[in-house]
């Protein structure tokens, strides 16, 4: 779980920009998923994998003039993030970024289903069996589940969701990574979590999906 | 008093602190009368908290030495 949140060391930053070949095996060893996660969540999956290829071309070429400004890994971020994007761009060219990012906005609002007119629960939430975090997603059933409705999310709903509560990035690195205004990507964030809860209370109360 | 319902539009940023002090009073006296949005609210937190335990997988050396072919291919002389 640390490996996550931290970044890449200020020795093996060093290396990279001198374009070792050892530091970048390791780097792509550690990141090359997470990208991967990130470009599918903009373009999809099927060309997610080129796109990250791609990404890595383009990292390993400008490494060397990598100025520290931010870190590394919100760099390369960033950099997985534009080439989603400009691919995204290139197959929908009458779409708009700014357009595709409103689509996570106005989608459909299912946790209203919850609740009765006057704004009262009508279905509250089931209470869940297990109380340890470590522990609530160590079923391979759940954790299939949760991947599902990941992948299922609107564009940038996902992408937020995961650079802020998988990757624990701060507003400002995911604002600057996917180009996003502060409150929208709080409404973006907002909405998938309350997506992914309702599967989670689904699957207590149930056992599925 | 808020309903149920903006209790769990305000929820997220109840968890990162992004009400104001009046804000947080509401929700607390709401969450303090109301055992559902109680619930939800724990509940909420616990997923949040079990994210960064979701698998993570890095890739094996096979598949590191192929984009590593690719990338040197590629690159500009
Ligand atoms: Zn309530």
């Amino acid at each position: 779980m640390a490996a996550k949140s931290s970044d890449v060391n200020e020795a093996a930053v060093s290396a990279l920009i001198a374009q070792d070949e050892k530091a970048f095996r390791q780097l792509v060893k550690s990141y090359h998923l997470q990208l991967k996660k990130l470009a599918s969540s903009i373009v999809g999956d099927v060309v997610a994998e080129e796109v990250v290829q791609e990404a890595w071309l383009s990292i390993f070429t400008n490494l060397p003039n990598f100025e520290r400004r931010s870190s590394l890994k919100t760099w390369i971020y960033r950099i997985t993030a534009n080439k989603a994007i400009s691919r995204l761009r290139r197959e929908s060219k009458s779409i708009a970024f700014s357009e595709i990012k409103a689509r996570g906005s106005d989608d459909d609002d299912d946790f209203d289903a919850h609740f009765d007119d006057t704004g009262s629960w009508q279905k509250p939430p089931w209470t869940w069996q297990e109380n340890d975090p470590a522990k609530l997603l160590t079923g391979k059933e759940l954790q299939n589940c949760i991947e599902r409705v990941l992948g299922r999310l609107p564009q940038l709903q996902e992408a937020v969701f995961m650079l802020n509560d998988i990757e624990g990035k701060t507003a400002q690195e995911i604002c600057n990574i996917l180009e996003l205004s502060a409150s929208n990507m709080r409404v973006l964030l907002h909405r998938a979590r309350l997506k992914l809860f309702d599967h989670i209370d689904h699957f207590q109360e149930t056992g599925e999906c | 008093m808020l309903k149920c319902k903006e209790i769990v539009e305000k929820s997220s940023d109840f968890v990162d602190g992004q009400l104001t002090l009046k804000g947080k009073i509401d929700f607390y006296w709401h969450i303090f009368m109301c055992v559902h949005c109680r619930r939800f609210l724990r509940q909420l937190r616990l997923m949040l908290s079990s994210m960064p335990y979701l698998d993570e997988k890095e890739l094996t050396d096979n598949e590191v030495e192929l984009i590593m072919q690719r990338v040197k291919e590629n690159k500009p002389e």
